[in-house]
Parts: structure tokens; C-alpha cells; sequence
């Protein structure tokens, strides 16, 4: 076994970002990011890291910052977290329709109002539709190994697109915990420096961002949606050639105890850890439930997902964000869409949980699975409370 | 339903011919719509407007691509635009040209061909060529879609009494002066001298090939010859050119500054020649002259 490190969830983020030679950071401080970018401004302060770190007077900024750099040739990073993903969000859909490929850790918080600094998934679920690869980790570990994956996927000549890895703020952003790292040779061995097709340069001028007629736009959006379907392959190349490197080996649907299972859970982020638990206690009792995770949410795994459902009488959604005033969860919505021409699907319960930082526990889950609700409305907001009141 | 559609440069009104059109259609209790198809808003491009005219309430939200009238309001848009592009076998063509109806006939079948110096009684009763109000005047001459009475009445509505007076004295005029052919009566062995419309130059607009256009896009819809519209040469738009007094020029280039298509360069005199590729014929230079060295001068309709 390697050594494993004990540090902050953060601080291994910014690590990766700094073995992965990054030549420009450009970020606006907002809780529960700051860690990652402070320490960021640390290794470019002490010369650890050469690159240009930066401060900008808002999120807007930061992101068009970044895009300006890297059309130059420039790797680099940005970090936000809920308003500022907002603020970013007009050039979100610029920085993918340019196809430029910038990461961003997305510290996931809850949006305004009411205020809240807390974890859920509805700020990057406000901007679903932004056209980037968007990843979601589960620990300290899978963050520090995705920057690298991020940067491997995001510059690969066959992909060329800007990636968000999702993080949970504080209950995994903020949490110390052992992880392995590697080394700077194995980082470079992994990651060859950025060579992209094109850069604006006075040299060889091009031209980046031009007006397109009604005549061309649909062909636009065309080739940004192919592309991003047809990054899928790109995507498990990197996972392999990451297991290469590090031993570990990440799939866009993890599975856990889907073995005969005749439910599964379903939720994405940190919170599948305690999900698994809960799952493991329930296999012991001898209940036939598993766990599904989506690693990747852009492009949506739907050949995957199907595979992995096949055979299952229920599956239990848990969503971190609310529609409000529509069909529940955005991860049960686009899995009722993706499963609605199968033969035999499964019943759905759709649970809207852990908003605003709401703690989930083993007993939750248990609670969930063992309900005889049908749901009529399609979900269910999820308030423990209640549920403990009724027990 | 009736559907017409303007061919205009920016600036001509034929958005505005359009609304009129329509708005005189609701006096008579009609149904109708009017609307601009939007494209780079410069002055001088080559632009689009369309009226429909109905009994019944008008449900269509899609461009006339098969109109029964069409409406030519600059002549120089017969060598860059395909005017005539799906107008029915049964339909009219009215054109602003000096020539006769005769020199527009081509090879296919027409109901009436049209046309009227509509440049030139422009400029003759309100003293630039705005041509949009006196095609309406040409339209109600050759086939009537509304009564004259409900055009000016929309004229009326729409200018101050000065500027409605001056529009509706030019419509008038055009509504005297046109010349109208009726196509069945036309001996169809004499066809072949016509001036046809046609967009085949280098000019002409581009038309996507529909099927897998998307595979040919550079990443990221990124220009690789940046400065292409160098290649663009705006002069097709240009119906007036400007013409430079050197003995009047101070050299303090104004018009270089201004001109908002860069068709003036200085040359080794100092003076500033300007390039008529590029020049659309805007009149800012001349405008802004502070010696009154420029001159915008009419260009001579091809062929007269």
C-alpha cells in the first residue's frame, strides 16, 4: 500500500492543481471555496508553483479572465461555489461554446435565499445545461485524483472542453482525511503539457468568439452536443489511464451491492459514502438493495444507467436540488426521461434531501427504503422531523 | 391570403413600407401582419420585410418564402439578391428601375411585371431615396391589395402632417407614373433579352447546404483567416458614391475617421481616395466634411 497523507479535503485539491503546473489562476473569494484558492495563493507566493495567481473583483471576472487566458494557450483554474456560479453563469455558456478547456472544482452550496453557506447541488444544477463535462466526487481522494483527470479529459485533442468537478462544501470540502498522492513524475508522466490546436497569438491570428447567422447556429449547437456525447469514450480512457498511474479505477456509474439487488439507491456527491453504509447495514438484515452513483453527469451515462437498473423493482432517488413547482429532483427527472421507453422499468421514489446542509443519516436512508409511499405527486421533500415524529 | 415581400437596403424603410402596407389593410377591416427579417443592422445591407393580408386572423409565424407580390426597392439589389427566389407563377414583380417592365422579364411566367423611378421621385419630392412610401404607390397601381384612400390614411397616421404630405404627393406620382406589363399578353419568343435577377456572383448571399454542415465547423466555431471581410466588399450596396472636390480638401481626414466601412485610406499627396469595393454609399464622409469637399452623386442604374 502507498503512504497515505492526512490533510484537508481542500488543501489536496490544491495540490493536484499545483502538480498539474497550472499557468494561471484567476479566482474571487466565496465560503466554502476559499480554502482551495488561498492555498492555491500560498504555492504561488512561496514559488512552489509558477503561474499567475490572479485576484479579480468578482466571479464574472474570474471566468472571463480565464478564458481570455486560456484561448492564449494558458492552463488554467478557477474555483467558486452557489452565488458566484452565478455570476459566472452567462460565461459558463461561453467557455463551452468556445470549446476551451478550463477546470473548475465547484464547491457545492446551496443558493440564495434564504442565505445559506451550507451544502446541497442547486448551484450547479442551475447551470445543468452549460454544455461542460461535469463530474461529481464522493471523498478527498477522488477530488485530488479528478483534478488530474479534469485537466487529462478537458485537453485531449478528441474533447476539448471545459470541466466542472463538483465537490461537497464542508461536509467533504473542509473534512481532514488520509488520501495517497503521486508523484511529480508520475503527474507529468500523466498530464503532457498543453499543446492546443489553436491560441490567439498576433503571430497567427485567428478569430474567437464571432456573431454566427441563424444559418449557422443550430450547426453549432449540433457539434457542441456531439462533441459532448462523443467525449464519453475520452472519459473512460482517462479513468484507465489514471488507474494506470494510481491503482484506483472510476467508472461514470459506480456500482455497490447491485448483485441481485431488487432496489437501489441513487444520489450523487459525498453523501453516497453514508448511502453506502446504510446499504451495507441493510444487506447484512439481508434486504436485496444496492447503490448507484453518477460519477459523470455531463455527458449523461444513459446506456450505463439502463444496464445497471435492469432487473430492479424500485429505485430510490435522492436529489440535492429542487425544481420548485416541477417534477421534483433534476437527477430523478433525467432518469425518469432515460428510462421511460424500457420494457419493465422500475417503480421511482424521489426524495428532495440534504438541502441547506440537512445532515442525512444511516437511519435516513433505512427510513426511506422502507416506506410504503407511491408518491403521487413524483417526489417527495424529504424532512426528518416529520418522519422521526411518525416513527 | 396575400403575401408580399420587400427587398430594401438598410435604411430605405421597407420595414416601414411593410407596417404601412398592413396597417392600411386594418382600416379596410382586414387581417394583417408586418415584420422585418433581422440580420447585421447596417445601413446600405441588404434587408427583408414581409405583409401578410387576410380575411381571416393570420395564425403564421414563418418568412414568405413563396410571395405573391414582391417589392424591389433599390435596383443594385438585382445583381446581389435573388428578389424573385419562390414568387408564385400567378405573382408580381415591381421593381424601382428607370427601365421598362419589359427589361425584367425572364424565364419564368409571371401574372405582372412593374416598374417605377422611384429613386428618382424620391429625390425629386423629398430630397433623399427613401423609395418605400412611392413602391407602395406602384403596388396600388398594378394590383391593388388595399384601396389608395387606406395607404394615405396610413401615411397620414403614421408621418407629421409635413412629412405625410410629402409621401403621400410621391406615392401619387408613382401611382401615375408606373409602368405595368401584363405577362399573358407578352409575346414569350421575346424573353430572352431580359436582365435576369440572378445571385450567382461572388456577391451573392450564401445558402448552407443543409445535411452534416455541423462537421465541417472549426472547434468552437473559430475563424482561422481572421480580417475575411476584406473579402466582402460592400460596394454592391452603394447607391450613391462620394466624390471628392481636392481643391475644397484640408486633408484633416474626417472622413477617415468616420467612414465606418475603413473605405478611406491617405495616399502620398495626403489626400484620402476612397475605395469603392468597400464603399456602401452612406453619405457619413459627406455629411461630415467640415469643408464641404464631398459630394454624394447617384450611381447609374446598370444598363440605362
Amino acid at each position: 500500500m502507498k503512504k497515505r497523507t492526512g490533510m484537508e479535503v481542500s488543501f489536496a485539491a490544491a495540490e493536484a492543481v499545483k502538480q498539474c503546473k497550472v499557468d494561471l489562476i484567476a479566482a474571487y473569494p466565496i465560503t466554502p471555496q476559499t480554502h482551495i484558492v488561498e492555498r492555491l495563493a500560498e504555492h504561488v507566493a512561496n514559488g512552489e508553483l509558477d503561474a499567475q495567481f490572479i485576484p479579480v473583483e468578482s466571479e464574472h471576472s474570474a471566468l472571463s479572465l480565464c478564458i481570455g487566458s486560456q484561448a492564449a494557450g494558458a492552463r488554467s483554474f478557477t474555483c467558486t461555489s452557489s452565488q458566484g456560479l452565478a455570476l459566472m453563469s452567462e460565461l459558463l455558456y461561453i467557455t463551452s461554446g468556445l470549446r476551451l478547456p478550463l477546470v473548475m472544482i465547484l464547491v457545492n452550496r446551496s443558493l440564495s435565499a434564504p442565505l445559506s453557506i451550507w451544502n446541497d447541488h442547486s448551484d450547479v444544477m442551475s447551470v445543468r445545461d452549460c454544455g461542460w463535462i461535469q463530474l461529481f466526487v464522493r471523498n478527498g481522494q477522488e477530488l485530488y485524483d479528478h483534478v488530474f483527470i479534469a485537466y487529462k479529459l478537458a485537453e485531449n485533442p478528441a474533447v476539448n472542453m471545459p470541466v466542472i468537478i463538483n465537490v461537497d462544501g464542508f461536509i467533504l470540502s473542509h473534512v481532514f482525511e488520509p488520501l495517497e498522492t503521486i508523484s511529480s513524475h508520475e503527474a507529468e508522466r500523466y498530464l503532457p503539457p498543453y499543446a492546443p490546436k489553436f491560441v490567439l497569438h498576433p503571430d497567427d491570428p485567428v478569430t474567437i468568439g464571432a456573431f454566427t447567422m441563424p444559418s449557422f447556429f443550430t450547426e453549432a449547437k449540433k457539434i457542441h452536443d456531439e462533441s459532448l456525447k462523443a467525449s464519453y469514450g475520452p472519459i473512460l480512457q482517462a479513468f484507465q489511464s489514471w488507474e494506470h498511474i494510481s491503482g484506483r479505477s472510476y467508472h461514470p456509474v459506480e456500482k455497490q451491492y447491485t448483485q441481485d439487488a431488487e432496489t437501489l439507491f441513487i444520489i450523487m456527491g459525498s453523501l453516497a459514502e453514508t448511502a453506502g453504509e446504510a446499504v451495507k447495514i441493510m444487506r447484512e438484515q439481508g434486504v436485496k438493495t444496492g447503490l448507484l452513483t453518477l460519477r459523470v453527469w455531463r455527458p449523461f451515462p444513459f446506456a450505463e444507467l439502463r444496464r445497471a437498473i435492469t432487473g430492479v423493482q424500485k429505485l430510490i432517488i435522492i436529489d440535492r436540488a429542487l425544481s420548485p413547482g416541477g417534477p421534483g429532483g433534476p437527477l430523478a427527472a433525467e432518469i425518469r426521461a432515460a428510462l421511460y421507453n424500457m420494457e419493465n422499468r422500475p417503480q421511482i421514489l424521489n426524495y428532495i434531501a440534504g438541502l441547506g446542509g440537512r445532515d442525512i443519516t444511516i437511519a435516513d436512508y433505512i427510513r426511506m427504503h422502507n416506506t410504503t409511499s407511491v408518491q403521487e405527486t413524483g417526489y417527495e421533500i424529504y424532512d426528518q422531523k416529520g418522519a422521526e415524529a411518525n416513527a | 391570403m396575400l403575401e408580399i415581400r420587400f427587398h430594401g437596403r438598410g435604411g430605405q424603410g421597407a420595414v416601414t413600407s411593410a407596417e404601412l402596407l398592413a396597417e392600411a389593410a386594418l382600416t379596410e377591416g382586414k387581417h394583417a401582419q408586418a415584420f422585418p427579417s433581422f440580420g447585421p443592422e447596417r445601413r446600405g445591407a441588404p434587408v427583408t420585410s414581409y405583409c401578410r393580408i387576410d380575411e381571416l386572423p393570420i395564425r403564421l409565424r414563418t418568412n414568405i418564402s413563396a410571395p405573391d407580390i414582391v417589392l424591389v426597392l433599390d435596383p443594385s439589389l438585382l445583381k446581389t439578391v435573388n428578389v424573385t427566389d419562390g414568387l408564385k407563377e400567378t405573382g408580381t414583380l415591381i421593381i424601382n428601375s428607370q427601365k421598362g417592365p419589359e427589361h425584367f422579364v425572364h424565364n419564368h411566367k409571371l401574372h405582372k411585371i412593374a416598374t417605377v423611378d422611384a429613386t428618382g421621385i424620391a429625390l425629386q419630392i423629398l430630397g433623399r431615396s427613401i423609395t418605400n412610401t412611392i413602391l407602395l404607390g406602384a403596388l396600388i397601381r398594378t394590383i391593388a391589395p388595399v384601396e389608395l384612400s387606406s395607404i394615405t390614411a396610413a401615411i397620414q397616421k403614421r408621418f407629421d402632417q409635413k412629412n405625410a404630405a410629402l409621401n403621400i404627393q410621391a406615392l401619387q406620382q408613382a401611382y401615375q407614373e408606373t409602368k405595368i406589363l401584363n405577362m399573358p399578353d407578352y409575346p414569350t419568343q421575346e424573353n430572352q433579352f431580359a436582365d435576369a435577377p440572378a445571385a450567382t456572383g461572388e456577391n451573392a448571399p450564401v445558402q448552407p447546404q443543409a445535411q452534416s454542415l455541423w462537421i465541417e465547423l472549426e472547434l468552437g466555431c473559430l475563424i482561422t483567416n481572421p480580417g475575411n471581410s476584406k473579402t466582402y466588399y460592400t460596394g454592391s450596396w452603394r447607391s450613391f458614391y462620394p466624390l471628392l472636390n481636392k481643391d475644397r480638401c484640408i486633408k484633416c481626414g474626417i472622413c477617415w475617421i468616420l467612414c465606418p466601412d475603413a473605405a478611406y485610406t491617405q495616399d502620398t499627396e495626403g489626400f484620402y481616395p476612397v475605395d469603392l469595393n468597400y464603399c456602401k454609399g452612406c453619405g457619413i464622409c459627406a455629411h461630415e466634411c467640415p469643408t464641404g469637399a464631398i459630394t454624394m452623386l447617384q450611381e447609374k442604374e446598370a444598363g440605362v
